[in-house]
């Protein structure tokens, strides 16, 4: 039974601005730099370095870490820092797409059922359980096996299998905000069940799936890295660290850099995820705490 | 504040300063709050949210949240010991013997993995280290006292078989299991519906009369607290502004405050006439006011009651006022 | 409720023997052994009536049903028997225009003021959307019209674009209050408005409704479980008790002279300012299970008989319109 003094009105914007920056801890800083920077290396990476990713040079095979080329070469010349900057384009693209179309998809008909309640959730309660009864890994190799390879049935499988956790996560969180107050007064003001959906539940819920997101983009890389160690992943000759990783995996004696450098690429964008996640964490939960 | 008639009080707080830390300062809980409990006596505290009144019942015993808060300044006597200046192992003693506390909300006083019966005795195997069976004896009588029915049967219940009532009944008994000189009650009836309020309320006055124990009863209904207690406290914003006899204070208040809230709240046996709200919001607790904290929303403040520090000062015998102009008052 | 069925004003709101249940969740086993599906019955047999401009208290401790009546009028629980008309014509009536006509007349005010506010739209954007999605005033108006319900529910017209995160809850009340006027509702129904407001806030919120009654001729619903601001706020009340109405009358009937014994109990049981220090019984807990056949409130009644268990009490006329369901009803 608390009546909380007012705040003080809003303040300008420039001066929200460097509030609202004030508000981000060094976790999302430094993810957010450090994915700024990969971005931008990827982005640039023509201008970055002489070399063309796919043009091989025998008489350049598996030289060493060294002046003229940074990572080395692999075992039918090609400049492995090169290859991995371009590979930036590769994977980023493929988190995006294996992430967002399926948290799109996920949380949109999750909220639905855990608005609506009824036949609905019923059933698609039932397909996600039978979805995540299977190792998630089995499943994509399968539809993947069906499919063929190549990258956009790899967006089809993930997609496939991925939106159930989205849609599970945005179902529980319905659930407890399709009770709160404000639901029942959109619904007594008679709002159809897809503006109260969109308009005042969605934006309230959202929170955990973004950041949940973060660490899905990564283990989305992750699944295609494996899947290209599998030769199921992106086609050769398309730069992509997992499948370097496994191009370079009986080299490992002599040539240790073909598989070390693009997996700690990995490494760093895993982290800068982990870290803008972890970031967002206390940004968009700090909200409900302190009220700022 | 003026001596008791019963002689020396069992508690006394003096000048009590609470500040809580937040992120972008600190706020003044308690400002220089005063009170006395003389045993077997019933004091009351009233106020509305923010008025510091939960913050001195945890600061007795030493139950405020550290880092976050912090003891500024003052001293708690109980029994003539200041209880501040305690090492934690002995407050921890004096806690659950000899000052129980009753919290608001009983759904979430007790926990909801251990049956109740192990509950309430848990004081008496941890404080008087008593035995399993020996406790259970004891326990079974602290919740027949109580009025908890089919105590013995109901000892190994869990709290989730219980409604709001019962389980009040069986907090309060575990604040009794030791005997307690003092019983800190913070709000103990407002989570409960009235009829049950009723029973609660009668059930603490009986365990008082039993024992002699002497409690205050924090409450921000006012009827509760007349109805109930020998003294009251009014506080506003981390202050004690008028305290004195119950039946003094509220029919003959000499502070504005106490007025407004007498006026604010509706009666049950008087209806018709509109209510005469206090304007205004309550106080900031994180701005620091000069001057009396409830000027702003004041009808009979001057220029002076924004400029001076105001404390308590008796208007009569027994009766302190913190205003500086009580005789404007009605 | 059998009252007498000539009245000279034209009825608003009238509930007919309303039954409102919630099924209780049955596992598998439950299915394969066919066991019936059970239900929590939260009001049984309600009946009452609102007339225009009138206010009507509906008064009840946790459990007595109140919050899930007031809500089956809005629509937000679903009636499992009797009816509830709005001008003579059930609000379960599927016709679209109806039932756009329903949400314009009919409004809601919550109690919570922490949960009843999207915590993402400030207060202008709260009052635009409904303004804008019920036509209440052409598109230019909108704002205009905006600033004039704050203005009508004490709002500052600085506090337009702050979220409810910033305000009090004596604001986020005045909020939801201008969102349910938005409107122009003829019949507002208030579950608990004031109950989680400090008792200065309280005060100034129920004299705005007191105002907003007189200057908008409004007809409210007021559940609460507090007699003091029932009696306050009403012209008539209802009484209920674990589901049931156990008692209605004028506010006078009411107070001066119960009729019901749960009535009596739940006036004695307010705690009064002047009176001093009061002495009382002390009772063992009421252990209230599930109810028993016949009156609910029998297991706590001193008046109870065995007439009482055995059935349900017929509600008995005190003179016009309403009653108490007691077989011992005093007049």
């Amino acid at each position: 039974m608390s009546t909380a003094p007012a705040s003080p009105a809003p303040a300008p914007a420039s001066g929200r601005l460097r509030a609202e920056l004030s508000r981000w801890s060094p976790s999302l800083r430094i993810g957010l730099g450090l994915l700024a920077s990969i971005v931008l290396a990827g982005l640039f990476a023509p201008w970055l370095t002489p070399y063309d990713p796919l043009r091989q040079d025998y008489g350049a095979a598996l030289l060493s870490p060294g002046p003229a080329h940074w990572f080395g070469t692999d075992s039918i010349g090609r400049d492995i820092f090169t290859r991995a900057l371009y590979a930036i384009r590769t994977d980023l693209v493929i988190g995006f797409w294996t992430t967002y179309v399926p948290m799109l998809v996920g949380v949109l008909l999750g909220a639905w059922a855990g608005l609506k309640r009824g036949w609905f959730d019923a059933v698609l309660m039932r397909v996600i359980d039978t979805a995540l009864a299977f190792p998630f890994l089995v499943l994509i190799i399968v539809i993947l096996a069906i499919l063929g390879p190549g990258t956009h049935n790899i967006y089809i499988a993930v997609f496939l299998v991925g939106w159930t956790m989205y849609a599970r996560l945005a179902r529980s969180e319905m659930l407890v905000e399709a009770s709160k107050d404000y639901v029942l007064a959109a619904r007594t003001l008679g709002y159809p069940t897809w503006r109260i959906l969109l308009r005042h539940a969605l934006p309230n819920i959202i929170n955990s799936s973004i950041v949940f997101s973060m660490s899905d983009f990564v283990l989305n890389i992750l699944l295609v890295s494996g899947l290209s160690f599998l030769g199921l992943g992106v086609p050769a000759p398309t730069p992509e660290w997992g499948a370097m990783v496994a191009e370079g995996k009986d080299f490992m004696q002599q040539a240790w850099w073909i598989s070390t450098l693009p997996g700690l690429m990995i490494v760093i964008t895993g982290v800068a995820l982990a870290l803008v996640g972890d970031g967002l964490t206390y940004r968009l939960g700090d909200r409900h705490v302190t009220g700022h | 504040m003026s001596p008791g008639i019963e002689g020396a009080p069992l508690l006394e707080v003096r000048d009590l300063e609470v500040s809580f830390r937040v992120r972008d300062g600190e706020v003044r809980a308690s400002r220089g709050v005063s009170l006395a409990v003389h045993a077997g006596e019933t004091v009351g505290l009233v106020g509305e949210s923010g008025s510091g009144k939960s913050v001195l019942c945890r600061a007795v015993l030493r139950l405020l949240p550290e880092p976050a808060a912090q003891v500024k300044g003052g001293r708690v006597l109980f029994d003539g010991t200041d209880l501040l200046a305690l090492p934690e192992a002995r407050m921890r003693e004096i806690r659950g013997t000899d000052i129980a506390m009753v919290f608001q909300n009983p759904m979430t006083s007790l926990s909801p993995v251990w049956p109740v019966g192990d509950q309430i005795t848990e004081g008496l195997r941890v404080h008087r280290g008593l035995s399993r069976a020996a406790a259970r004896e004891q326990g079974i009588a602290l919740m027949r006292a109580t009025g908890i029915p089919e105590p013995g049967r109901r000892f190994d219940d869990h709290p989730w078989q219980w409604s709001g009532g019962m389980l009040q009944r069986a907090v309060i008994a575990m604040a009794m299991a030791c005997s307690p000189r003092l019983l800190l009650a913070d709000e103990p009836t407002t989570a409960l519906d009235v009829t049950i309020q009723e029973q609660i309320l009668a059930l603490l006055a009986q365990l008082q009369a039993d024992s002699g124990m002497a409690m205050v009863l924090v409450s921000h209904d006012i009827g509760v607290v007349a109805e109930t207690c020998d003294r009251i406290a009014v506080m506003y914003a981390g202050m004690v502004v008028e305290s004195g006899p119950a039946t003094e204070v509220l029919g003959n208040p000499r502070h504005p405050y106490t007025l407004g809230l007498l006026g604010s709240s509706p009666r049950v046996d008087d209806a018709g006439h509109r209510l005469d709200p206090i304007p205004g919001q309550p106080p900031d607790l994180a701005q620091v006011s000069a001057g009396c904290p409830f000027a702003a929303r004041c009808g009979f403040a001057s220029e002076e009651c924004h400029r001076t520090q105001v404390r308590l000062a008796d208007v009569a015998p027994g009766h302190a006022s913190a205003c500086l102009f009580p005789e404007r008052i009605r | 409720m059998t009252g007498t069925g000539a009245t000279t004003s034209p009825v608003l709101l009238e509930v007919r023997a309303v039954n409102v249940r919630f099924p209780r969740p049955r596992s598998v086993l439950d299915v394969l052994a066919r066991r019936p599906a059970s239900a929590m019955e939260a009001v049984r047999e309600a009946s009452l009536r609102i007339a225009p401009g009138e206010t009507l208290g509906l008064v009840g401790e946790s459990g007595s049903g109140k919050t899930t009546l007031g809500r089956a009028i809005l629509q937000l629980h679903p009636v499992a028997a009797g009816e509830i008309l709005y001008r003579g014509r059930s609000v379960h009536d599927p016709m679209p225009d109806w039932q756009r006509r329903l949400r314009r007349e009919v409004q809601m005010v919550f109690q919570d003021p922490y949960s009843s506010l999207n915590p993402r739209m400030t207060v202008a954007q709260t009052l635009s959307e409904v303004l804008r999605f019920h036509a209440v005033v052409p598109a230019a108006g909108v704002a205009a019209e905006a600033r004039r319900l704050m203005e009508l529910v004490g709002l500052s017209a600085s506090l337009a674009d702050r979220l409810p995160r910033a305000m009090s809850g004596g604001q986020r009340q005045r909020v939801g209050l201008a969102r349910a006027l938005a409107v122009r509702p003829a019949l507002l129904v208030l579950d608990e408005p004031v109950a989680a407001l400090d008792v200065s806030i309280q005060a100034q919120i129920l004299n705005l409704l007191d105002d907003l009654r007189h200057e908008l001729g409004l007809a409210m619903l007021f559940v609460a479980h507090d007699l003091s601001v029932v009696r306050h706020v009403s012209d008539r009340v209802a009484v209920m008790y674990r589901g049931r109405l156990v008692e209605q009358g004028s506010r006078e009937e009411i107070f001066a002279r119960p009729a019901h014994p749960y009535t009596r109990m739940l006036l004695a049981a307010v705690p009064r300012v002047g009176a001093g220090k009061r002495a009382r019984q002390v009772q063992p807990d009421t252990d209230l299970a599930t109810p028993p056949e016949g009156c609910a409130f029998a297991p706590r009644c001193a008046l109870a008989a065995e007439a009482c268990r055995a059935g349900l009490p017929p509600e008995r006329k005190l003179g016009p319109p309403p009653g108490a369901a007691c077989h011992f009803a005093a007049s």
